[in-house]
């Protein structure tokens, strides 16, 4: 075969072309080497002839006020191709570089004609982050099942119901009839409560009076999930919050249930998330050791095979709030916990955990040795009781440290006095100033730090639309490939990347010029 | 200046006695490459016979169903008319083609631009002593090497994209292409 036509078959988005639409490529394929300075289009004059794929050397793209450093792999000239209108940048080699061109006529016919080829370009031209990830992503077997079957999909039973005033025996024996291991109990249509096999056996157990009204004993309130909803978002329900079933609604009225078990069979390999995180409320401390050992395999595994970073980040921050509540909740809930950092923005992968304490000062070492001990890294910044906390953030109302208010709005509710922790929130609350939102951004870190404190910022002086969903999606894929990273990263990531330091820097002077 | 980036395959390396079993021809314009004229034909030899062609990897039956010079010769010509035969070694070439023509009752002549002599001569302006250079070595230098399976069309394509450097290397010793083509007719 043709070296270039095999250089092109490998080259995202041109994988996507068949064989006869790779042909129409080639017969519009030239190549022509440029020297250093060289203009190649300019902005703002005729529209392109060709377009660009650079094989070899260094290009620029320029609007006069920023600039693009284009390298091997690199496809440009194609926003002018398609549209017909002149070119939004200049081309300048700055090295000596070899480009592929082809010509607009036969780009043009492939464009029109194959769809997850066009939607490639039109996505990265409309920033369209997260798409343009999702399409340049192999998800492998049965996770893109999870992302392609709908709950509604998945319910393989008529509902099976009762009322409240239903008495055990009579509840029981539906189920026996039914076939089913969970019943629901509905009142005026709505479900207002669950009963499993296992609570049943928990009740005989117990010696308690079969002929109860089952109202008294189920499980309420239920977990419901629209029937549109992805069994993804069951899953991630499930796992996150322990439970066994799910009711399914659909337009309002119960449409069934499914049950752990109906994803398990569905999935195979990936759903043994869901299978430990049910072990976690009644698990010893010995026990949380192994399951936090199989929960990170099973998240490593899941990474490889393509999962989206902020779908994975959920589950597995849910899982570890599972643990981290099942320690607390052996001490007694006059302090409060709160989750910052990642932790509070429910980011982890790892088992990494970041915490604010109020009023827990006797308690804390001993909390985070056994925390350590199962596995968890954790960091403690603050451990202050509430009156400390309000002079600390008096003093900060007056010299203001940009850092510390930026980790408190990660801040979220984990365990121990509700009480506590709405007077502390409502404290830091007067800290968001529109000022400090400005200070944010003035740093320079990692690029997901900035698109992170950009995200802050956008949300103290409330700034909505276009921008703040740009910088969101960025801000996601940043994080999706920051954490493959040590697996490769690809062509498709490295412009993402650039593309989220455009939205970075477009932000930021948004932001910066807003008025306060 | 119009170009023809050659490589072909042959049963021998005596170009009155042996026969061409497959043409690639990628045209050039300049530093342009035209990838998209690119031409490729296998060719029936006269003498076929099953064992004596070992060479190349190329199948019996693929080279008994392809046309006979006699049948591709005018699209060759076509081709190759008013261009200057760029190629590794391209005298050979032009000397087999020659031939082929000529028992066709085609008369022909050829200017070639052989690679690796244009090569010898930047190395020369470069400072460097002359070396005989395999075209192995000039993949070497232009590191192409080890990115391609050979094959008659990747080997005329890879010469292009050796040659259109060399165009920009010629350019700037400001070297005229007259003088490339005179050398390689020595």
């Amino acid at each position: 075969m043709l070296p270039p036509l095999e250089y092109l078959k490998n080259l995202k988005p041109f994988s996507f072309l068949n064989d006869s639409e790779l042909k129409k490529i080639l017969d519009g394929l030239e190549s022509e080497i440029f020297d250093r300075g060289k203009v190649i289009f300019k902005k703002g004059k005729k529209p392109v002839k060709y377009v660009y794929i650079l094989k070899y050397g260094k290009i620029e793209l320029s609007d006069g006020k920023n600039s693009e450093i284009l390298t091997e792999g690199d496809i440009f000239g194609v926003a002018s191709a398609i549209t017909g209108n002149s070119p939004r940048f200049t081309a300048k080699a700055l090295e000596k570089s070899v480009c592929f061109l082809i010509r607009r006529e036969n780009f043009l016919k492939v464009f029109n004609s194959n769809q997850k080829f066009s939607e490639f370009f039109t996505k990265l031209l409309e920033r369209r982050l997260i798409s343009l990830l999702k399409l340049s992503k192999k998800t492998s077997g049965d996770l893109n099942t999870l992302y392609a079957t709908k709950v509604g999909d998945l319910i393989s039973k008529n509902l099976v119901y009762c009322f409240p005033n239903t008495k055990i025996t009579e509840a029981a024996k539906i189920m026996h009839e039914n076939k089913v291991g969970s019943i629901v109990i509905i009142e005026d249509n709505k479900p207002v409560g669950i009963f499993t096999q296992k609570d049943l056996i928990r009740l005989v157990a117990s010696n308690v009076p079969l002929d109860d009204e089952i109202s008294k004993h189920m499980s309420s309130p239920v977990v419901e999930i629209d029937a549109d909803a992805t069994v993804m978002d069951a899953y991630l329900a499930m796992t996150s919050s322990g439970i066994n079933h799910i009711v399914v609604i659909s337009n309002g009225c119960v449409k069934g249930v499914i049950s752990t078990r109906d994803i398990l069979l569905k999935l195979g390999a990936s759903s043994s998330l869901l299978s430990l995180s049910r072990r976690i409320s009644t698990a010893s401390i010995q026990e949380l050791r192994e399951i936090l050992s199989s929960v990170v395999d099973s998240i490593e595994d899941m990474i490889l095979k393509g999962i989206d970073f902020s779908k994975l980040a959920e589950i597995a921050s849910g899982i570890y709030d599972l643990m981290i509540r099942r320690v607390l909740e052996k001490y007694r809930p006059d302090f409060c916990w709160i989750q910052i950092g990642r932790s509070g923005r429910r980011e982890n992968i790892y088992p990494e955990v970041s915490s604010l304490i109020i009023e827990g000062k006797e308690i804390v070492d001993d909390i985070r040795s056994t925390l350590e001990s199962i596995g968890f890294r954790i960091e403690i910044f603050e451990n202050y009781c509430l009156d400390e906390w309000k002079n600390e953030i008096r003093a900060m109302l007056i010299n203001p440290k940009v850092e510390k208010i930026s980790m408190y709005l990660d801040a979220r509710y984990l365990y121990g006095d509700k009480e506590l922790y709405r007077v502390w929130r409502d404290e830091t609350s007067r800290l968001k100033r529109k000022d400090i939102a400005k200070m944010m951004v003035k740093d320079d870190g990692r690029l997901s730090t900035s698109l992170l404190n950009c995200l802050k910022a956008i949300q103290i002086l409330g700034i909505d639309g276009e921008l703040k969903r740009e910088v969101e999606e960025a801000y996601n894929v940043v994080m999706d490939i920051e954490t493959r990273k040590s697996f490769g990263i690809s062509k498709v990531d490295e412009i993402l990347m650039k593309e989220a330091s455009k939205i970075l820097l477009k932000a930021k002077e948004v932001i910066l010029a807003y008025e306060v | 200046m119009k170009f023809s980036v050659i490589d072909l395959e042959t049963t021998g390396l005596n170009p009155k006695k042996d026969e061409i079993i497959s043409v690639a021809i990628i045209p050039m314009v300049g530093t342009r490459i035209l990838i998209r004229k690119y031409f490729f034909t296998f060719i029936k030899p006269k003498n076929l016979k099953g064992e004596s062609i070992k060479y190349h990897g190329i199948d019996f039956k693929v080279l008994n169903s392809a046309p006979t010079f006699n049948e591709v010769a005018e699209k060759i010509r076509s081709l190759l008319e008013g261009t200057v035969l760029v190629g590794y070694a391209v005298q050979f070439d032009a000397k087999i083609l020659q031939n082929h023509f000529r028992r066709c009752k085609i008369k022909i002549n050829f200017k070639t631009i052989d690679i690796a002599k244009v090569e010898c001569l930047l190395m020369r302006k470069e400072g460097f002593g002359s070396v005989k250079l395999t075209f192995d070595d000039l993949l070497d230098r232009y590191k192409l090497k080890g990115m391609f399976r050979h094959s008659a069309l990747a080997d005329a394509y890879y010469t292009a994209v050796i040659f259109q450097h060399q165009l920009k290397k010629v350019e700037e010793f400001g070297m005229s292409l007259k003088e490339l083509i005179k050398t390689s007719m020595d």
